[in-house]
């Protein structure tokens, strides 16, 4: 069983192209180079998830990056059905926004997610604070995904 | 009512009550009976200017079997009468008159603000023993049985010119009574239903009101809604057009990098240093700056449509302990600017402590990065209770607002002449004031200072004078 960082497989949901290769950049220009796989709406994302189709891999440690806003199934929606699926439950959360607008960061948090980012404005910010997000993923346990 | 045959209505009270209208007839009727089987006087009571009969009693036989029974002298009858009761102009006037069929009748009108619409009639008697030969010829005349039409006239009393005056009268004033209480009867019904209907309009009008004023809260939150989902969408691309903008940024600074230590021509070197030292990065430069101004514009709309849809909780706010914590805030950029603030006794309000707190930052910030060129800031702060009101008045040295821009600085974007910023700290301080049942007044004189009044409710318990 891998519990450390290195092995953590990033998911990212993201519909919008640019925004996923900006956070993609951002994330290598400060050292995090695990492996990101992307989807490119709620609903591939939830399919990968619950196993709809080949997705989890049992034993692997995963972190799910959840654009708030996506067309037809959004990330707050994903965000929910993570929580409470308790295979799932565990699987550290990190929300992905463009405004820092508390009424949706607090919404996420009730929910259960772990951290928010608002997407890159500017870059020095946006490294910042993914060195902090570093140290959080360091501090969390990521944990693994549990063999059926 | 037969008087339609006038054609117009002119002769009716207020241009549309007959007597009909305004008496019962049934129970005049009643009362005129029991008169007449008190006394033995006959009674005529007949519509006007019609002559229709609306009550009779005690009608003597000579009148109802003889006269009125022969065609020829039942239209003296109807003649003597018309000449009589047209000859009744005013109230309290009676007209003693004989007939032509060789009796007395005595008339009363009954008139109804100025109107003439009935008249009483009593009568069928003598005033004088009669003269029985006129009769034997009235007999012979209309062909009437002498002796029955003798003995019928012998029936008929003789009575003083007096009491007939004062009985016609009696009866006149007993009917202009009835008539008249039947009138304010039937005013007060039309003024009832007048009322009913202007209170049943106005009832609908405020109905309408409210269905308004939900439909305009409902467009208001839609407005606020679209607002909300405009400015998330707006980011979207900005974030792109800005993230994209910093790589070219740092692209361009790799390829000066690479350039610095390539050889090639010196004139291509040259031409591409210029591109990449100069023309690139200044491009680039007024994007990132263009993208940050609409990011900070996105930014103050999303904190607007924020403000719409943040619920208010209202509760005391000690103003004191608010304002300390929110001087303490602003303790760095005030001591940069040198600035002072003299802050007396606040009274507590009843409203958001959140928004109220973010209403006076965004005021004290404003007169903070708004102040006079030439002199530190002094800004002056107060409060007194106004009949259930809090009104707290923050008053600065700074550059003021012209004359002409004092009604826009509400407005949500606008930003006095020559001033940075985004356009919103006073709008959204204006919008929670109003939010919290209060408001916001500016006095202001260019170039001396401006004085700021806002308005809340008072904490409960707090009275005028009160500090």
């Amino acid at each position: 069983m891998e519990n450390n960082n290195d092995g953590v497989t990033i998911l990212m949901a993201e519909d919008d192209d640019g925004h996923a290769l900006l956070v993609q950049e951002r994330f290598e220009n400060v050292g995090v180079h695990n492996p990101i796989i992307r989807f490119k709406d709620g609903q591939e994302t939830w399919d990968f998830l619950s196993g709809a189709k080949p997705g989890l891999e049992a034993g692997k440690g995963y972190l799910l990056l959840l654009d708030i806003r996506m067309p037809g199934l959004d990330g707050v929606e994903v965000l929910k059905r993570v929580k409470q699926d308790p295979r799932l439950k565990s699987m550290p959360v990190i929300m992905l926004t463009t405004t820092d607008d508390p009424r949706e960061i607090n919404l996420c948090y009730e929910l259960g997610c772990n951290n928010y980012l608002v997407k890159p404005v500017e870059f020095e910010k946006f490294a910042e604070v993914i060195k902090r997000l570093g140290l959080f993923l360091r501090i969390v346990k990521v944990g693994s995904i549990r063999a059926e | 009512m037969n008087a339609t045959a006038l054609g117009k209505n002119e002769h009716l009270v207020d241009g549309k009550y007959g007597i009909a209208d305004l008496v019962d007839l049934e129970r005049l009727r009643g009362v005129f009976e029991k008169f007449t089987r008190a006394t033995g006087f006959t009674i005529g009571f007949l519509d006007h200017p019609g002559l229709n009969i609306l009550a009779a009693t005690g009608w003597r036989d000579i009148c109802t079997k003889f006269h009125r029974g022969c065609t020829v002298s039942a239209a003296i009858c109807v003649k003597s009468n018309g000449h009589l009761l047209n000859a009744l102009d005013e109230p309290g006037r009676v007209v003693i008159e004989a007939c032509e069929n060789g009796l007395v009748d005595c008339a009363t009108p009954v008139i109804i603000k100025g109107k003439h619409i009935a008249s009483l009639a009593t009568g069928q008697l003598l005033l004088e023993a009669p003269d029985i030969e006129r009769f034997r010829r009235q007999a012979k005349l209309y062909g009437f049985d002498e002796p029955a039409y003798l003995a019928a006239l012998r029936e008929i009393p003789v009575v003083s010119r007096e009491t007939l005056r004062d009985i016609t009268l009696f009866l006149g004033e007993i009917a202009s009574v009835v008539s008249e209480m039947g009138y304010t009867n039937l005013v007060i019904k039309e003024e009832a239903k007048k009322l009913e209907k202007e209170i049943s309009e106005r009832k609908r009008a405020e109905l309408e009101k409210e269905k308004l004023n939900r439909e305009l809260v409902e467009k208001e939150r839609e407005m606020e809604n679209f607002l909300y989902v405009t400015t998330h969408d707006l980011r979207g691309p900005l974030v792109n057009i800005q993230g994209f903008t910093q790589n070219l940024e740092r692209y361009t600074g790799e390829l000066r990098a690479v350039l610095a230590r390539t050889s090639m021509a010196p004139e291509a070197k040259e031409e591409l240093n210029k591109l990449a030292g100069g023309s690139i990065p200044k491009a680039l430069n007024f994007v990132l700056e263009s993208s940050r101004k609409m990011d900070a514009l996105i930014t103050a709309l999303l904190s607007v449509s924020r403000l719409g849809r943040v619920e208010m909780k209202p509760e005391t706010v000690e103003m004191n302990g608010l304002m300390k914590k929110i001087l303490v805030s602003l303790r760095y950029q005030l001591e940069e600017a040198g600035g002072k603030i003299k802050c007396g006794s606040l009274p507590p309000c009843k409203a958001d402590p959140e928004a109220v707190s973010q209403l006076f930052v965004n005021l004290l910030d404003n007169a903070v990065k708004y102040r006079h060129k030439d002199r530190a800031p002094v800004i002056e702060l107060s409060g007194e209770v106004k009949g259930g009101r809090v009104v707290y008045t923050l008053a600065d040295n700074g550059s003021g607002i012209p004359r002409g821009e004092l009604r826009d600085i509400w407005n949500v974007f606008y930003r006095a002449s020559g001033k940075k910023g985004e356009g919103i700290g006073l709008p959204i301080a204006k919008r929670i004031a109003e939010k919290n049942g209060g408001d916001i007044r500016v006095e202001s004189r260019e170039g001396e200072g401006s004085v700021f009044y806002v308005e809340l409710p008072a904490a409960e318990g707090e009275k005028n004078g009160e500090q």
